[in-house]
């Protein structure tokens, strides 16, 4: 039985991704929308089935068109259902990491510039939410909350995107994969103790020259490749030439390494949890330190994109790189 | 879902439902009772008042305290619980019920769909041109409703917006309804439904028994309809039989068990001799009865009507919605004319000892041997009387009804002297019966149709003689003539109860002539509604079709429901498909839609009104988790975006 239901949800898959691929964004058309009466549609097709007898039994010409009238009121509900989700497009966002155990939110980007579109429902599994295209908001944001329960990438198969506005008679709807993953880093565990943290022998660099730090030490000139985000935006409203803010942060001397190999016979969702923790930990304190792990090392360096740099590291490891190509924008 | 967040029937949903079931079920309300309607008008009350307030809906045993009330109520409104009557109630008491405890958003479905089933019980009973527009009405506002459930708790649709989405629905939808309404074949019943038990509030009844309580001259609403193709008989002509009340059984009368029925189609023996004087059309609202009302002698030549040997017409099954049959007027023919043996005698029973001061009265008045001068001595004897026309007689209800109602009350209306005179002319060996239906009528001069009213139903008898056949006798022509020449409604208005059913009906306003000519155009108006939509089946629809669409073939009929279809539901799918679709966009949009899709790989979204600098602001300042890549990403965006433009 298993192996018949297992079979039938790989043809399933096979059949939906070919008719509907995984994409960044997924303008829905015929091709990707299904419609059927929703239960209340169907009680009213029944409902026209008694009215009928009804008008045939007592012979009654109003009654007919009674019948006739919500027969056709219903047809033109399934057109006016489908125009709701016709030529909306869905695209996935750039997904919040999460440490184990959070709520992770799924963000989607719904656009449909040329008409409103109301009570359009999104769900990933059994989370759900609810939004509205209208006047104000053309486009919305939205976000789907899902709590993965592994380390890695968490994938939120494929969306359903419904609607059964405006009667709630018919229900269109359609299967979305917005390829957007979402990373879950290690549930940040203290370790037992912490052999790991050895002191090591630091460069004196009072300033590294890196720009992404979190704190802006002065100016200088723009210049072609520079960061736009670090443009001090204020100079360029003077009329100035573009200044970029040179950042830096003074580091200790005292950098710390955090080697995976350093526990042994332990299993690698512990370590990877201890890691977590002790990359946490001297982030918060303002040290840097160095992250080692079989396949790369990272550092030495600190700040807050170092850190971010690290937990991704630890939520990919043991991952198989061939999936995650397009992920590591 | 919408129902975990907070009450979902707030006044915005509450409003266009409950305005809804408020329009239907007070429009059931001359057919059922006044009492359902004012309960659920109560409990409408009451439920918007908690949705004002915002109160939770109520508690579960105040539930169930609540069905078992309604369905006692229900248990006592109705005492024949297989009727029609009974049945609507019951729907009515449940969608009190329902209102009484929604709290979901499946409510608004069970709700609505109850309206439409009330919408299917208001036109079992009235199927007027304004029922018909208050119901349209009903429906748009239960169509409202089901919107306002499918939208969520802070939708910004404008009101308008509301009302045209729903006019709209309606409007596309309607083409598509007319075309199925006129292609839709008519067929027969399937099987017998149940009818109105109560049928006699709403005019004649197959049984008159004294000390019934009688509505006579009280409702204004409309029994049948007649145009004449031809001359108009006179109006003190205009006797519309509808049944005969011969056997007399514990001291009421009703309709002979076994008449016997012609075959369908054919008109009773004996009718079919006399030349056609005009030809006229009658449009018979539901009565729930299966009597037709007809003019004698007539005959008519349609298939589903039953002639009998009483001389009467009916159809097999009762009415349950308006009807046009079409007479030819004959002149009066008595060749071969006789009453058979069982006939006369059935005719004539009428026990003697039950009136000893009547059976005295018809020993002085008879001639024996000559019928015609023993009805001539009766009714001067009730023109001798001091007898009083009144539609609110003292009641009788003592078995010995004749001698009480000739001798001490000697007050009453039309089915007092037709009672009375009938057992008069039995005690007096006379073969006679009385006959129930409707006297005169109004005739609207816009359209030269009679309009017959309930208040017109009258009672009158026939007597058996010999060489002349059945002769209408009305007694009630005797002792009130002024009822018999004026009509109803100028006869009957200085009394107290004139009209008492129909306290909005316009009749009221007699005196102003524009107010009757008001009335007349909209009578005009509804007759013909009537005549055309509701009498539409058979060869009305044989006709329009082949006018329209010339032969009746499938291939051509269903040529007609596409072309519907296509002037319809095509143009609003293309209005929507090309709307949605890049057919509309210029080469400019395309770009900046191809900007947009590249900002958006890098998690930023144009919100709408934001210029393409101000995303680039906000690309930056989000922190997006890899810095690198997304810094090059916007400065090659930035050199694309200044170098276009």
């Amino acid at each position: 039985m298993t192996g018949f239901s297992q079979f039938v949800n790989a043809r399933w898959l096979r059949w939906i991704s070919k008719r509907i691929p995984r994409n960044d964004t997924t303008t829905l058309y015929q091709r990707q929308l299904f419609i059927f009466p929703t239960a209340a549609g169907s009680g009213l097709i029944c409902l026209l089935v008694v009215m009928l007898l009804i008008a045939i039994n007592y012979q009654n010409n109003l009654v007919y068109g009674l019948v006739f009238l919500f027969g056709t009121i219903l047809v033109v509900t399934v057109h006016l259902t489908f125009a709701n989700l016709y030529g909306l497009s869905v695209s996935g966002l750039a997904n919040m990491p999460i440490f184990l155990g959070q709520e992770g939110q799924i963000r989607l980007h719904l656009a449909a510039p040329q008409r409103r579109r109301m009570s359009i429902r999104l769900s990933a599994g059994s989370a759900q939410t609810s939004g509205n295209i209208d006047n104000h908001h053309r486009e919305i944001d939205t976000l789907v909350a899902v709590i993965p329960t592994k380390r890695g990438r968490f994938d939120v198969g494929r969306i359903r995107i419904e609607t059964d506005y405006p009667f709630g008679l018919i229900r269109c709807w359609s299967w979305v994969d917005v390829a957007q993953p979402l990373w879950v880093y290690p549930h940040p565990k203290n370790p037992p103790d912490n052999p790991t943290v050895k002191p090591h022998e630091g460069t004196g660099t009072a300033l590294q020259n890196a720009t992404d730090g979190a704190d802006w030490i002065s100016f200088r000139s723009y210049g072609d490749g520079d960061p736009i985000r670090q443009i001090h935006w204020g100079s360029v409203a003077r009329g100035s030439d573009p200044q970029i803010r040179v950042m830096g942060r003074a580091t200790s001397d005292e950098t710390s390494v955090f080697d995976f190999d350093a526990y042994a016979d332990v299993d690698i969702e512990s370590r990877l949890s201890w890691l977590c923790f002790a990359i946490l930990r001297a982030h918060s304190a303002n040290l840097g330190f160095t992250l080692k792990l079989p396949s790369k090392t990272l550092g030495p360096a600190s700040g807050s994109d170092h850190r971010d740099r690290a937990l991704m590291a630890l939520a990919r490891f043991d991952h198989n790189p061939d999936i995650e190509d397009y992920a590591d924008a | 879902m919408h129902d975990s967040a907070g009450i979902f029937w707030n006044l915005r949903r509450l409003t266009p439902i409950v305005g809804m079931l408020v329009v239907l079920i007070w429009s059931l309300a001359p057919a059922l009772s006044w009492e359902l309607p004012l309960v659920f008008t109560m409990v409408v009350g009451w439920r918007i008042w908690r949705a004002w307030r915002c109160a939770k809906p109520i508690s579960r045993w105040l539930v169930n305290v609540s069905v078992a009330v309604g369905g006692l109520g229900w248990w006592l409104l109705f005492p024949s619980k297989l009727s029609l009557e009974s049945a609507v109630g019951l729907l009515v008491a449940g969608v009190t019920l329902k209102l009484l405890e929604a709290s979901q958003r499946r409510d608004a479905f069970v709700l609505v769909y109850s309206g439409f089933l009330l919408a299917v019980a208001v036109f079992l009973f009235n199927q007027s041109l304004w029922q018909s527009l208050i119901v349209l009405t009903a429906i748009a506002l239960g169509l409202n409703g089901l919107h306002e459930a499918s939208l969520d708790e802070i939708s910004t649709l404008p009101v308008t917006r509301k009302l045209t989405l729903v006019g709209l629905t309606v409007l596309i939808a309607m083409p598509i309804t007319i075309t199925w309404f006129l292609i839709f074949p008519r067929i027969a019943p399937l099987w017998a439904i149940p009818v109105m038990a109560d049928a006699a509030r709403m005019g004649m009844s197959d049984t008159l028994r004294p000390g019934d309580v009688s509505r006579l001259g009280q409702d204004a609403s409309v029994a049948f309809r007649v145009q004449f193709d031809g001359d108009q008989p006179r109006f003190d002509d205009l006797y519309w039989r509808g049944i005969t009340l011969g056997r007399f059984n514990e001291g009421s009368w009703q309709q002979h068990n076994h008449l016997k029925q012609t075959k369908l189609g054919s008109p009773p023996p004996a009718l079919t001799n006399g030349i056609v004087k005009s030809h006229y059309t009658v449009f018979q609202t539901a009565s729930h009865r299966p009597w037709l009302y007809h003019l004698e002698p007539s005959t008519t030549s349609q298939s589903n009507v039953i002639g009998l040997t009483d001389g009467t017409y009916r159809t097999r099954w009762p009415i349950t919605s308006d009807l046009s049959l079409s007479y030819e007027l004959r002149a009066r023919d008595l060749t071969g004319l006789r009453l058979l043996d069982n006939d006369f005698d059935r005719e004539l029973y009428f026990p003697v000892d039950l009136n000893p001061r009547a059976s005295e009265l018809v020993a002085q008045l008879m001639t024996p041997g000559d019928p015609k001068t023993t009805v001539t001595n009766v009714l001067k004897w009730y023109q001798s009387q001091p007898f009083v026309y009144t539609l609110e007689p003292s009641s009788i209800r003592e078995p010995n009804f004749v001698d009480r109602f000739l001798f001490e009350t000697q007050e009453g209306f039309c089915e007092h002297f037709a009672y009375s005179f009938v057992a008069l002319m039995r005690l007096a060996g006379i073969p006679a019966r009385i006959v129930g239906g409707y006297m005169g009528g109004e005739l609207n001069p816009i359209n030269n149709t009679i309009t017959v009213r309930e208040m017109d139903a009258h009672a009158w008898t026939e007597v058996w003689i010999d060489e002349l056949g059945w002769m209408r006798v009305d007694p009630t022509g005797v002792v009130a003539p002024e009822r018999i020449r004026l009509g109803s409604i100028d006869s009957l208005r200085s009394s107290a109860s004139f009209l008492s059913e129909s306290p909005l009906s316009l009749l009221h306003l007699n005196d102003w002539q524009w107010i009757n000519t008001l009335r007349w155009r909209l009578d005009a108006l509804n007759y013909r509604w009537q005549s055309n939509i509701m009498s539409y089946r058979d060869k009305q629809q044989s006709a329009l079709l082949k006018s329209i669409i010339g032969k009746i073939t499938p291939l051509r009929i269903l040529m007609l429901l596409g072309a519907t279809l296509l002037l319809t539901l095509v143009p609003l799918m293309l209005w929507f498909v090309l709307r949605g679709s890049a057919l509309f966009k210029t080469s400019q949009q395309r770009k900046l839609q191809h900007i947009d899709l590249r900002l958006r790989e890098y998690g930023v979204f144009r919100l709408e009104g934001e210029t393409l600098r101000q995303a680039v602001k906000r690309a930056n300042a989000a922190s997006a988790s890899d810095l690198a890549t997304l810094t090059d990403a916007v400065n090659a965006f930035e050199r694309t975006y200044y170098a276009k433009t």
